[in-house]
C-alpha cells in the first residue's frame, strides 16, 4: 500500500492538506479527514490523494504544489481556463506524466512506486480518445480486458453490456476508425469501465457526445458514485459541474485556488452561480466586462 | 459592431492569383518553421543526405541520357530522336502524378485545416490551386534530378543547338503541373467512393509494390535483356518500329517531345507549334481541373471526410460477440501480441513498411541458401565439410531477422496515439516488453523454421546438422529479435503518420552493433563442431552441445540486459 512504498513515517497527505486552497484551509475540510498514515480514521482509503504535486516543463510551471483528496463515492469536477493545468494534473493523478515534484496515490497506492496495483484501480478517458483504430469496438474491450485482468466470463458480460448501454453494440464488430468522436468516445469510457473500477479519472468527458449521450454519462456518473466510485473529472461546462458534483475544484495557472461544495464556494463571497464564481476567480470576470461594452 | 471590408479583394483571376500567393507564402512559412524547428545535426543531416540522393539520380539521369544521344548519333537510321525526350518527359509525369496523389490526398481529405481556409474570405479557387500547387517544390526538385540531365545530356550527345536547352527549360517548367492537378481531380474521384485514409493505405502498398517490381527487374535483368539481345534482327526492327509509333501518340509529354527534336534539329516553326500546343494543353487542363475540383466541392458531390460509415447489422454484431477468439482468454502478454498481430496487417501503411525488405529478402535467402558454390570443405579433407549447413543456417537467420525486425524494430512507436492504453495499464513494463517480444518472435520462429526445412530438403541436408542448424538460428535470432524489441524503447516514436518516421536511424545502428556481436561470436560457439570436425569427429557431439549452450547464454545474456535497459526506459516513454 501506499504508506509503506517510500517512507513509512511520511504520510502525502496531512491532517490540513485535505481540500486545501491557499485561501479556503479554514472553511473547507471534508469528512473525514485522513490520519497521518493516509487512512481515514474509519478505516476509509481515500480514492484519490496528492500533496505537492508539481511539474514543470522548463521554466514554465504548469502545475505548482497541488494537494488533494478526493473520498469513495464523490463526484468532483475540476475547473479551469484553457491551459491552467487541469489534463497535466489529470496525467500526473493517473501516471502519464511523472511529476516534477510531489506524490500521488490512487486508492491508496502510490502511483510512481507501486503502477500496476495502482493503475489497476481506476479507469481514464482522455479528452482525446485515441483508440486502436484497426480493432474492432468488441476487440478492443476484449484487449482491455485481459490488461485488467478481468475473468473472461465477466469481461463478455459486461462487455456486453457496456456496449448495448452506449448504443454501440450494432457498431461493435466495425473497426472503430470508422467511429465518428462521439461514438469513440464512448467506446473509451466503455473501456474504462469494463474493469468496474473504483476510481473513474475523466478529462472533457461530454465533447463531442450528443445530448442524449451526454445525459447517459451524467446519469452513469451518478450511479457510479451511488456504488462507490469516485469520479474525476475536468470539464468547461460549469452548468454540468454545478449539477452533479459534490465538490468543485478550481485550477488557475497551475495552482488549485478554491476547493469545495457550491455552498462553500458561495460562502467565501462569490455570488449565485458557478459561472460567476469561476470568474470571479480565474479574473474571467473581466472579460465579461469586455464583452459588455462590445454588447 | 461595424466591420471593415476594404481589405477583402472581389472575385476574379488577379483575386486568385493574389489569394493563391498568400495561401501558399502561408504554407511555405510553415514548412520553413518546421526545419528551422529541428535540431541542427539534424538539419545539416537533412540537407546533406537530400543533396547526395539528388546528385546520385541526376548522375544516373545524367548518363542515361548521354547515352542515349550517344547511342542514336552512332546509329542515325534508327530515327528515335523524337521518341526520346517525349518518353523521358512521359516517365518524370508518371512519377509526378502518383507523387501528385498523394500529395493532394494528404491536402485535401487528411488535413485539418480544409474546412478553415474554404470558410475564410479567400477565393475558394485559390484554395484549391494552393493545395494542388502544395508539393510543386518537391515535383520540381523531382524534374530537376531526373529529367533536366538527361535532356540536357542526350542533346550534348546528339549535338544540339542552344534553342532546344531554352525550349526543353520551358517545357520542363509546364510539365509538374499537368500531373498535378489531374492528381487533384483523380483523387476527389476516389475518395468519393473510398474512405480517404484507406486510399492512402492503398496507395502506400501499391508504392511499395511498385519498388518491389523495379528491385526484381533490376535483379532479373541479365534473363530479360537476354532474351531482348537474342533476339533476331526482324524482331529489333519491329520493337523500333513501335517505338517510333508511339511518338503519334496525342498525349502532352510526346508533343513536347517532337516539339524539343524539332528545336534540336533548328526547326524552330516546328519546335514551338508542338511546344505551344503541349503549354495550351497543359494549362487548359491544369485550369479545368481547378474548376472541376471547386465544382465538385461546391455541389457536394464529394464527400470532405477521412473515413466512411459502415454498414451495421444486428447480425454481424451478434456474430462478433459470439466468436470471442483467442483475445479473451489469453494473458496480459500474449494478449498484446495478438492486438499487434490483428492490427499490423489491417493497416496497409504498416504493411508496406514490412514489405521493403521483401524487395531484397527473396534473392539475398535464394542466394545464400541456394545459389553459388555447393560448400563442401576442403576437397579430399573432412575439414569444414559441413560449410554447406552454416551457410544456409546463416542465410536463414539474417533473411529471417531482417524481415521481422520491422515488427521488432517498431513495437513501441506502433502504438502510436494509443500508446495511453497501454500505459495506464495494470502491466509491468517486464510484461508490455515480453508481448512485444511474442508478437516478433513467434511470426520469426514459424517462418525461420520453414525456411530452414525448404533449404534443407532443397541442399540435402543431413538431418541432424539441420536440426543443430535449426537451434542455432532460433538462440541467435531471438536473442536478436529481443535486442531489437528492448532498444524500440528508448528510441520510440509515438507521434507519426507516415510509418517511416516509426524508426530511428539511431536506435536501428545501436540494435545492428549488438546483432553484429551476438552473431559473430554466437556464430563461433555454434560452428565449434565444424570447425573441429576433422580433428576428431568423436568430439562433435560434445563441441555441439558446447557450442549451442555457449551461444544459448549468450543470446539470453545480451536479451536479458537489452530487456532490463528497455524496461528502465519504458517509463519515459510518451
Amino acid at each position: 500500500m501506499y504508506q509503506n512504498s517510500q517512507n513509512e513515517n511520511q504520510s502525502i497527505i496531512g491532517q490540513n492538506a485535505a481540500g486545501y486552497t491557499p485561501e479556503s484551509a479554514s472553511t473547507y475540510v471534508p469528512a473525514p479527514a485522513p490520519s497521518p498514515n493516509g487512512y481515514a480514521p474509519n478505516g476509509r482509503v481515500p480514492a484519490i490523494q496528492a500533496e505537492g504535486l508539481q511539474k514543470a516543463y522548463g521554466q514554465h510551471w504548469a502545475v505548482k504544489n497541488a494537494n488533494l483528496l478526493v473520498w469513495p463515492g464523490e463526484i468532483v469536477g475540476f475547473l479551469g481556463p484553457n491551459g491552467a493545468g487541469k489534463t497535466t494534473t489529470i496525467k500526473m493523478l493517473t501516471g502519464l506524466v511523472k511529476p516534477s515534484a510531489g506524490r500521488a496515490a490512487i486508492s491508496g497506492y502510490d502511483i510512481q512506486a507501486q503502477p500496476v496495483q495502482a493503475k489497476a484501480t481506476f479507469g481514464y478517458v482522455p479528452d482525446t480518445p485515441n483508440l486502436y483504430g484497426k480493432l474492432s469496438g468488441w476487440e478492443f474491450l476484449r484487449f482491455i480486458a485481459r490488461l485488467y485482468r478481468v475473468p473472461t466470463e465477466q469481461a463478455e458480460r459486461r462487455a456486453n453490456e457496456l456496449l448495448r448501454l452506449f448504443d454501440l453494440y450494432e457498431a461493435a464488430s466495425d473497426l472503430t476508425e470508422g467511429y465518428s468522436h462521439g461514438m469513440q468516445q464512448k467506446l473509451a469510457l466503455a473501456g474504462a469501465l469494463v474493469h468496474d473500477p473504483k476510481v473513474l479519472f475523466l478529462d472533457e468527458p461530454t465533447v463531442g457526445l450528443d445530448p442524449r449521450s451526454a445525459r447517459l454519462i451524467k446519469d452513469m456518473l451518478q450511479q457510479l458514485r451511488d456504488r462507490g466510485t469516485a469520479v474525476f473529472f475536468s470539464t468547461h461546462i460549469l452548468e454540468i459541474a454545478e449539477r452533479m458534483c459534490d465538490r468543485v475544484m478550481i485550477i488557475n495557472n497551475g495552482e488549485i485556488i478554491a476547493s469545495g461544495t457550491m455552498d462553500e464556494l458561495r460562502g467565501r463571497g462569490g455570488t449565485g452561480s458557478l459561472e460567476d464564481i469561476f470568474l470571479q476567480l480565474t479574473g474571467g470576470a473581466e472579460y465579461a466586462a469586455i464583452a459588455e461594452v462590445l454588447r | 459592431m461595424s466591420s471593415d471590408l476594404a481589405g477583402i479583394r472581389n472575385s476574379g483571376l488577379r483575386a486568385v492569383l493574389s489569394d493563391t500567393w498568400l495561401l501558399l507564402a502561408l504554407r511555405w512559412q510553415i514548412g520553413w518553421n518546421s526545419f528551422k524547428g529541428r535540431k541542427t545535426g539534424t538539419q545539416v543531416f537533412s540537407v546533406l543526405g537530400g543533396f547526395l540522393v539528388f546528385l546520385f539520380f541526376a548522375s544516373v539521369s545524367a548518363g542515361a541520357g548521354l547515352l542515349a544521344g550517344a547511342l542514336l548519333r552512332r546509329f542515325p537510321n534508327a530515327e528515335l530522336e523524337p521518341v526520346i525526350p517525349g518518353l523521358i518527359l512521359t516517365g518524370v509525369a508518371l512519377f509526378l502524378l502518383i507523387g501528385s496523389f498523394g500529395t493532394a490526398l494528404g491536402s485535401l481529405f487528411l488535413s485539418s485545416d480544409l474546412d478553415l481556409l474554404m470558410t475564410a474570405p479567400v477565393d475558394r479557387k485559390a484554395v484549391f490551386v494552393s493545395k494542388i500547387l502544395n508539393g510543386m517544390v518537391w515535383n520540381y526538385v523531382l524534374v530537376f534530378a531526373l529529367a533536366v540531365p538527361a535532356l540536357i545530356m542526350y542533346g550534348l550527345g546528339l549535338g544540339y543547338g542552344p534553342a532546344y536547352y531554352v525550349l526543353a527549360l520551358i517545357t520542363l517548367l509546364g510539365t509538374p503541373l499537368l500531373p498535378a492537378a489531374l492528381g487533384a481531380v483523380l483523387v476527389l474521384l476516389v475518395a468519393r467512393f473510398a474512405p480517404a485514409r484507406r486510399v492512402r493505405e492503398v496507395l502506400g502498398l501499391m508504392g511499395a509494390l511498385f519498388g518491389i517490381f523495379c528491385a526484381l527487374l533490376g535483379q532479373t535483368s541479365r534473363f530479360w535483356l537476354r532474351s531482348f539481345t537474342d533476339a533476331g534482327s526482324a524482331d529489333t526492327e519491329q520493337f523500333l518500329e513501335g517505338l517510333r509509333g508511339i511518338i503519334a501518340w496525342p498525349l502532352p509529354p510526346f508533343m513536347a517531345g517532337r516539339g524539343l527534336e524539332a528545336a534540336g534539329r533548328g526547326d524552330i516553326v516546328g519546335a514551338l507549334a508542338n511546344l505551344s500546343v503541349f503549354l495550351l494543353l497543359t494549362f487548359g487542363v491544369f485550369a479545368l481541373c481547378v474548376w472541376a475540383a471547386d465544382f465538385l466541392y461546391a455541389t457536394g458531390w464529394v464527400r470532405m471526410q477521412s473515413s466512411g460509415s459502415a454498414r451495421r447489422s444486428k447480425q454481424r454484431a451478434d456474430k462478433a460477440a459470439r466468436e470471442r477468439g483467442w483475445l479473451s482468454r489469453v494473458p496480459a502478454d500474449v494478449a498484446i501480441a495478438i492486438k499487434d498481430w490483428k492490427v499490423v496487417p489491417r493497416d496497409l501503411r504498416n504493411f508496406a513498411q514490412m514489405l521493403a525488405p521483401l524487395m531484397i529478402w527473396p534473392i539475398f535467402y535464394l542466394n545464400v541458401t541456394a545459389g553459388g558454390r555447393r560448400g563442401r570443405g576442403i576437397p579430399g579433407t573432412d575439414f569444414l565439410s559441413n560449410l554447406d549447413g552454416v551457410l544456409v543456417a546463416a542465410g536463414v537467420l539474417s533473411s529471417t531477422v531482417m524481415l521481422i525486425s520491422n515488427i521488432a524494430f517498431t513495437s513501441i512507436s506502433r502504438e502510436g496515439k494509443s500508446w495511453w492504453l497501454l500505459k495506464i495499464a495494470p502491466v509491468s513494463a517486464f510484461e508490455l516488453l515480453r508481448g512485444k517480444f511474442l508478437a516478433a518472435a513467434v511470426p520469426y520462429v514459424v517462418l525461420s523454421t520453414l525456411l530452414m526445412s525448404g533449404a534443407a530438403v532443397w541442399r540435402q541436408l543431413d538431418p541432424l546438422w539441420t536440426f543443430y542448424g535449426w537451434l542455432g538460428v532460433e538462440v541467435l535470432g531471438l536473442g536478436m529479435i529481443a535486442v531489437a524489441v528492448a532498444l524500440s524503447v528508448p528510441w520510440a516514436r509515438l507521434d507519426w503518420d507516415d510509418p517511416r518516421k516509426m524508426t530511428s536511424g539511431w536506435g536501428s545502428l545501436a540494435a545492428f552493433a549488438v546483432w553484429f556481436g551476438l552473431g559473430l561470436f554466437g556464430g563461433l560457439f555454434l560452428a565449434l563442431p565444424v570447425f573441429f570436425e576433422a580433428l576428431d569427429p568423436l568430439l562433435t557431439p560434445a563441441l555441439a552441445l558446447l557450442g549451442l549452450l555457449c551461444a544459448t547464454g549468450l543470446s539470453a545474456g545480451v536479451a536479458y540486459l537489452a530487456y532490463k535497459y528497455g524496461e528502465r526506459k519504458l517509463p519515459e516513454v510518451g
